[in-house]
């Protein structure tokens, strides 16, 4: 049974707000990762590029112990598995979130399968990198596109709106 | 086959109220973005926040919103 609590529909707004701010840091950092790790096949570790990569983490880390921060006020206020059920009790954050996950299954599920027939088809390892590396930089970029998939979404429907 | 559409009375219901968006949202218990997507055709709601607002304006609720054919 779900409790349902006297939620007040600004602070579910500002929570999925702030969730889906904190997918769009995660799944950046996720991808930012699985780039850093090609581009730096190329650079050196003391490189321009290398150097401005890790302050780009740091940057997202940053934002994402902000994002945190800011989230832990409406989360305190919002039933902590509302996002899973899917129970706002606003029903055009409810109808949001649905969005966000429908559009995050679908982009994918297209992204696998369009994965599995180019890996099939035509990818090797390279020699260079181990069959567990390999597969977790593919596990770190289907995460991070599914996150960012879902937050640009909810931020996108969430926008502000002009119509008073 | 003919297409059926949603269209309602919201934004006049409103002006005759001299009402905002945001006092009819925390009138009937719903975020501001749920009256506005609502009223611009975005979003359409459920059975119980069209009964909640044709409660609250003192209307029956084909007053407030019609199933147009277009």
């Amino acid at each position: 049974m779900i409790t349902q609590l006297n939620v007040q529909p600004m602070d579910e707004e500002n929570y999925l707000k702030c969730f889906a701010l904190f997918s769009l840091a995660i799944g950046t950092i996720f991808i930012s990762g699985v780039i850093e790790s090609f581009i730096l096949q190329y650079f050196s570790n003391e490189s321009v590029v290398a150097i401005s990569l890790n302050f780009i983490r740091v940057c997202l880390y940053i934002s994402m112990a902000i994002i945190i921060f800011k989230m832990s006020a409406p989360a305190n206020r919002v039933l902590k598995k509302t996002l899973y059920w899917g129970n706002f009790q606003d029903e055009y954050l409810n109808f949001i979130s649905a969005k966000g996950y429908n559009y995050a299954f679908n982009f994918i599920f297209f992204y696998l399968v369009i994965s599995y027939f180019l890996i099939e088809l035509f990818w090797t390892f390279p020699e260079n990198v181990s069959v567990v590396e390999g597969l977790t930089g593919f596990c770190e970029l289907s995460v991070g596109l599914m996150l960012i998939c879902y937050a640009l979404v909810v931020l996108y429907l969430l926008k502000g709106d002009d119509d008073e | 086959m003919m297409n059926e559409e949603l269209d309602n009375n919201i934004a006049k219901l409103r002006s005759k109220q001299k009402l905002s968006q945001q006092e009819l949202a925390d009138a009937i218990g719903v975020s501001r973005k749920t009256i506005s997507t609502v009223e611009t055709g975005r979003f359409t709601p459920s059975v119980v926040i069209a009964l909640k607002m044709a409660r609250y304006f003192e209307v029956p609720v084909e007053k407030v919103f019609q199933l147009e054919l277009s």
